[in-house]
């Protein structure tokens, strides 16, 4: 059994610190600053944009939002948080943000993405390919993770938002509940929810 | 423990929030339960599929791309800095071009009538024929009773009053004879007496067309004649042989007005009575105000020009009223040819 993801270790306290010096220099318009943080958290929050929006253009476009937002928002982070979560917490609310307007843009757009998504497999076949594997073993992945992105993209926004957050990103119950403004309670079984649901979705391929 | 109870304690088992008693015993469960096994590790899976999805990269270049944004300013701030900065150099520079376009503005308005009346106009105006426009544009402020004549109604009472009758667009074309027997026409441009004239009528004399409407009566067949509109020729002709001395050039007809009221009498008292208070004078076409045909009273008001609005005011009280401006008086006084009529004709001799 997975034990719950260590907030306070050393190697975390050491990249926090490096965060907050960063940070610090960064709030006074330090370019060169923000430009390592970005460079250090890109990865994470590109791919909390992509598994939560399915398309790689648009989630470069609200990745590239929510660092600007959050360079403007700098001088309110009150640090009691980790920079990570509270970049996150950005992440998050600017990703269903723009679920929410998607759904109520027409459906036009939809199938220009869609059309996008199967002319331009995106990044995932590049990423699963593992020189040290054999063809076959990467294709199987890939096609085991084009599936789960599949069927994450099924879910509600509020149970695939929790689910990046906890099974992809690691965070704690504790850190979800702040970033999605929920009580531990609720984060539990909505996480417990969004799990099962992901499972029975998933049944069909087993 | 049932599989309800134990499917529903997967996430806490996964992420080790279950301990002591409670994981003993879904362990417990797991060991006697092949369907909650089966279920246990398809959950499993699950989230180790999840864990598996490699994490992706942006584009190559993605931190220059945010780094170019942050550094470029926000559009307000960048049109704030284009207006004002250096704000040494811009911000008298743009107060000065304020100050002479505030002065400019002013100064527009000030010499420039036709604006003014634009800009003190109430409502949208009725169009107008061209040429009447035309002289509409040079005159004062009207009341709006009178810059906004009904559609329709306006032309059919206006047009025989006015000496040179220009044609109105289509339905509106101006009544010839007919339009007198309604009772509401009385007064025409060309016919207007001058003032000294008016002051001490003489006699017609022989020969010369005297003031139809004292000798003939309503009934005959003249008097039809009468409504026809006179031609400015003919009605020159007409006033030159009534006028004995030369009409003063400062005194110009100003307004020619119908008043359409259910009462003439009380109607013509209230004029009579606000004129005189008002330090003008009436001049009667005949000497005792005597009715004309068809119960109407026709009569010239002499008045202050500033006075002008205030009557105008008056008279939208008494009742309907049509009119046309025609020129602005070049003196101090204004001349305004009145007629009141009934609003109901009364019944003619022969019914």
């Amino acid at each position: 059994m997975a034990e719950e993801p260590s907030a306070d270790s050393q190697a975390q306290a050491v990249r926090q610190d490096d965060d907050l010096v960063a940070i610090d220099r960064a709030s006074t318009g330090d370019g060169d600053a923000f430009e390592m943080l970005v460079r250090k958290h890109q990865t994470r929050v590109f791919s909390l944009a992509y598994r939560m929006l399915g398309d790689h253009a648009e989630a470069e476009e609200m990745a590239q939002e929510i660092f600007l937002k959050a360079f403007r928002a700098l001088k309110r982070f009150e640090r009691k948080s980790r920079f990570s979560t509270w970049l996150y917490s950005i992440a998050t609310n600017h990703c269903l943000n723009q679920l929410e307007s998607r759904r109520r843009r027409p459906r036009l757009q939809e199938l220009n993405r869609s059309a996008r998504r199967e002319g331009n497999p995106g990044p995932l076949l590049d990423q699963v390919a593992d020189p040290t594997a054999g063809a076959d073993q990467a294709l199987e992945r890939a096609d085991l993770q084009r599936l789960v992105q599949e069927q994450l993209l099924t879910l509600t926004p509020e149970h695939r938002s929790i689910l990046l957050l906890r099974d992809i990103q690691g965070l704690t119950y504790e850190e979800i509940g702040e970033i999605l403004s929920l009580e531990p309670g609720t984060v539990r079984s909505r996480l417990h929810r969004a799990r099962m649901e992901l499972k029975e979705r998933l049944q069909p391929y087993r | 423990m049932n599989c309800h109870d134990a499917c529903a304690r997967f996430s806490d088992l996964r992420d080790g929030r279950l301990s002591g008693v409670g994981r003993t015993e879904l362990e417990g469960h797991l060991a006697i339960c092949p369907a909650c096994r089966r279920e246990w590790a398809h959950f499993q899976e699950t989230i180790e599929a999840l864990h598996g999805l490699t994490p992706v990269e942006p584009s190559p270049g993605f931190a220059a791309r945010v780094r170019a944004q942050i550094e470029t300013p926000p559009w307000h701030r960048r049109l704030v800095r284009r207006l004002f900065v250096p704000w040494q150099v811009k911000l008298p520079l743009e107060a000065g071009a304020l100050v002479l376009l505030a002065i400019g503005t002013v100064l527009i308005y000030q010499r420039s009538p036709e604006m003014r009346q634009v800009v003190e106009r109430p409502g949208p105006q009725q169009p107008a024929v061209p040429d009447e426009r035309e002289r509409l544009d040079a005159a004062p402020d009207l009341t709006p009773a009178l810059k906004k004549p009904q559609k329709g109604q306006a032309w059919r009472y206006l047009a025989p009053l006015i000496g040179r009758v220009s044609k109105p667009r289509g339905d509106e074309a101006a009544p010839k004879a007919k339009g007198d027997d309604d009772g509401s026409l009385g007064v025409r441009a060309g016919k207007l007496p001058s003032p000294g004239e008016l002051a001490a009528p003489s006699p017609p004399t022989a020969g010369a067309p005297a003031d139809r409407r004292e000798t003939i009566p309503p009934s005959s067949p003249l008097s039809q004649s009468e409504a026809r509109p006179v031609a400015p020729r003919e009605a020159e002709e007409s006033t030159h042989a009534l006028s004995t001395p030369a009409p003063p050039p400062a005194l110009q007809p100003f307004r020619i007005m119908t008043l359409r009221t259910r009462d003439v009498a009380v109607a013509e008292k209230r004029v009579r009575e606000w004129v005189q208070q008002a330090g003008g004078r009436l001049l009667d076409p005949s000497p005792a105000g005597e009715p004309i045909p068809s119960g109407q009273r026709a009569f010239s008001v002499v008045i202050p020009t500033q006075a002008v609005a205030r009557f105008d005011a008056l008279l939208a009280e008494l009742g309907q009223l049509f009119g046309r401006e025609l020129e602005m008086p070049p003196s101090r006084e204004a001349l305004i040819s009145l007629t009141i009529s009934p609003k109901s004709p009364p019944p003619t001799e022969s019914e």
